[in-house]
């Protein structure tokens, strides 16, 4: 395995030099061309696309693969050199990066980007939707497929392996007839057949199988290249149905635990029960009650409220009567999601004559509602919901002297949204306190 | 004698197309085989599943006694496979490569190295990818030759080389094999390697159609040569017909004495070339 890598690491410690030296050529020329632009930024992006096309593509084991083979090598043993030069390829990039950073810097609109949450709402949303319970296998096993895919030959030799693309029909045909018995073994082998019944009902599934294929066959290219003799023996295909069931296996046996176990705020309970409904279709409304009253999310609620409907579990109409069950004080308790205040106010519309219903709930609203993202959009919505508990423009008053931002851009909104004269002379009056907060068109004047 | 290469119903398929079926081989030690058949009739495959660079669906391959190993260091540093795809692509020149490729033999002979280098004209200060594509054929034959093989597997690559390169290489080939070492070299140019081999392997459509000496070929059949078309009744086979010229190929035992006699047939042994025509045209089987 040394000599190997003495032959080698020239090779990767010639190749790494020149790429960066090119992209760092390629910064002082872009700033040449356009002095405004931001060094530091650009030289990051040279870096990192750069490097990682040279990480992915230029690699050793391609052409020693050839004559190691026939050497004497034990496979194991290039199979560890592999690894070993992927890491020794990190390294080395590592070492490129700080000379990177001590040239240029880090990019200084990288901290002034984490100042604005507005631009940043959107990604954290796609970020909260892939880290949801209903994708989360997938995003493990898609790491696997990274991990997977960077410890592994390059992808040209992955793409170049027969039967990776050229598959035909009669040798899956071939395939199906030789190992058919191991069709039923994998589909009996599934956690349960509610699982096939309700396949459609889960994304989780279709990315846990498509991330699986990959993964093994990644794993198995790798395998083949090398000329492993055990993939050729029916134990090596057991063996990986085998270690597959027991990840799922696992998986639900751990699930069921967190849930036995007692301890789970109504979030994290609600998610788990999300996440198990890619396994089995437990019955969920024993612990509909003690999630409902817990920090539960409204993004999350929404999800459970459509899979309790998809399952025929409780009507939409059911749920919303057991939420009106609970008092709001202790509905609101444990929650931070000014999104629920929305949600109530909008079923709420029939019950304009409770005004300590709004008071808690416009309470709530402004406490949770500062510390979000689209706050602004969140509080002119909240107006509209709300129009008709304001009767009068003294109802106003104590949002506008309160200091609190929302509560200002709240009043303005109300003021904009109603018609009678009463509030447009208000809403002139004081118009020099709302310029404080938004830029006011003329035209609403 | 102690058998070098020993393959029992050796079967390999690709996907759903089986390539080899149920093939058999046995060579003694310092045996010179010469593995001939059509384009596709499974001679690279074959080497390769000998080599451990296919794994045969089924089959047996003992080496020197042993059931073979890919994995077998031992094994492995006893058996060379030259293919034209080996390249030895590094950033170091050959003289350094050398000095890490070396160590993982331990029959490494430095003076066959310096000597075939020097045969050829080799310089080692250059790096593998600087030369041309026969000269890189010349260096990966230099270095494998020179850590002392038992079995040596070569898949056509003297085509590659020019005439004088094909007569040198040949002749080392012919010298391991006198001192017991084993070749076997699947090739289309059959000239080359018929004043070295001892015996020969037809494989055709995947199948191993015979593995025999050559002497026993070349005293079981003969070759006539003729200017005028012979009726077929004669027991003997028309192969080509080249420049005016009728060539036949025949069983000798069953040569009439008609033909025998006739001194317009120049008769004599068939050369690896006619050998090929008659058994892989007319799809014949080698008779017992």
């Amino acid at each position: 395995m040394f000599e190997l890598f003495k032959i080698y690491s020239r090779k990767y410690f010639k190749d790494a030099l020149y790429v960066n030296i090119c992209a760092w050529f390629l910064v002082f020329l872009t700033a040449y061309v356009n002095p405004k632009i931001d060094k530091n930024e650009v030289s990051l992006t040279y870096f990192f696309s750069l490097n990682i096309i040279l990480f992915l593509f230029s690699y050793p084991l391609e052409e020693c693969l050839k004559w190691v083979l026939v050497s004497p090598f034990k496979k194991i043993e290039i199979f560890l050199f592999n690894i070993f030069f992927q890491f020794f390829k990190l390294f080395l990039s590592g070492i490129y990066f700080s000379l990177n950073l001590f040239f240029f810097d880090l990019p200084l609109s990288v901290e002034k980007k984490k100042a604005t949450f507005q631009e940043d709402y959107f990604f954290n949303q796609a970020l909260d939707q892939i880290m949801d319970s209903r994708f989360f296998f997938g995003i493990v096993l898609f790491i696997i497929f990274i991990i997977v895919t960077l410890f592994s030959p390059s992808p040209k030799l992955i793409l170049a392996q027969p039967g990776f693309l050229k598959l035909k029909w009669k040798d899956l045909i071939f395939y199906l007839k030789k190992y058919r018995y191991f069709v039923f073994i994998f589909i009996f082998a599934l956690p349960g057949i509610k699982l096939l019944k309700n396949y459609w009902n889960s994304p989780i599934i279709i990315y846990t199988l498509g991330f699986t294929y990959l993964t093994f066959n990644f794993f198995h290219s790798y395998f083949k290249k090398l000329k492993f003799s055990f993939i050729k023996k029916k134990k090596y295909y057991l063996a990986i149905l085998f270690i597959f069931v027991t990840i799922f296996t696992s998986l639900k046996i751990y699930s069921n635990n967190r849930i036995k176990r007692g301890s789970l705020g109504s979030e994290n309970l609600a998610s788990e029960v999300l996440f198990q409904r890619s396994f089995y279709l437990d019955k969920t409304l024993p612990h509909l009650n003690e999630i409902l009253r817990g920090d539960l999310k409204f993004r999350t609620f929404k999800k459970l409220k459509s899979y309790l409907e998809e399952t025929s579990q409780i009507s939409s109409l059911k749920l919303e009567e057991k939420i009106k069950s609970i008092s709001l004080l202790d509905f609101l308790n444990k929650k931070e999601d000014p999104l629920w205040a929305l949600y109530l106010a909008n079923k709420a519309k029939n019950n304009q004559n409770e005004p300590q219903y709004y008071k808690l709930l416009k309470t709530f609203f402004f406490k949770n509602a500062s510390e979000h993202p689209i706050q602004l959009r969140l509080t002119k919505k909240f107006a509209k919901l709300t129009l008709n508990t304001v009767n009068s423009p003294k109802d106003l008053e104590k949002h506008l002297k309160s200091g609190n931002k929302l509560e200002a851009i709240y009043t303005f909104h109300i003021l904009r949204l109603k018609k009678e004269n009463v509030y447009k002379i208000f809403l002139k009056k004081n118009m020099n306190y709302f310029e404080n907060f938004i830029r006011v068109k003329k035209s609403i004047l | 004698m102690e058998k070098c290469i020993d393959v029992q119903n050796l079967s390999f398929s690709y996907l759903s197309q089986k390539i080899l079926h149920n093939c058999s081989l046995s060579l003694d030690k310092g045996r010179f085989c010469a593995l001939i058949g059509e384009n596709g009739a499974g001679k690279s495959t074959f080497l390769k599943n000998i080599a451990g660079l296919e794994i045969p669906d089924q089959g047996n391959i003992q080496f020197l006694g042993e059931k073979l190993s890919n994995d077998s260091i031992i094994q492995k540093s006893k058996l060379i496979f030259i293919t034209e795809n080996l390249s030895f692509s590094s950033p170091l020149t050959i003289k350094k490569f050398i000095r890490s490729f070396k160590k993982l033999y331990p029959l490494w002979s430095q003076e066959v190295f310096d000597s075939i280098v020097k045969q050829r004209g080799i310089n080692l200060e250059k790096r593998f990818n600087d030369y041309s594509r026969g000269q890189k054929m010349q260096i990966l034959l230099a270095s494998y030759l020179s850590t002392g093989p038992k079995l040596i597997l070569i898949d056509e690559v003297t085509s590659v080389l020019d005439i004088h390169a094909q007569k040198d290489f040949m002749k080392i080939f012919y010298n391991l094999v006198k001192a017991g070492s084993t070749v076997i070299l699947a090739t289309n140019i059959l000239s080359e390697v018929a004043p070295y081999a001892t015996d020969l392997c037809f494989i055709e459509n995947g199948h191993i159609k015979f593995n025999v000496p050559v002497n026993d070929l070349k005293r079981k059949y003969i070759r006539i040569k003729t200017d005028k078309k012979i009726e077929k009744a004669y027991g003997i086979e028309l192969i080509e017909e080249r420049e005016d010229q009728f060539y036949y190929i025949g069983l000798n035992e069953s040569l009439t004495s008609s033909i025998k006699n006739n001194s317009s047939f120049k008769i004599g042994p068939p050369s690896f070339e006619e050998l090929f025509l008659f058994f892989s045209k007319g799809k014949r089987e080698l008779e017992p």
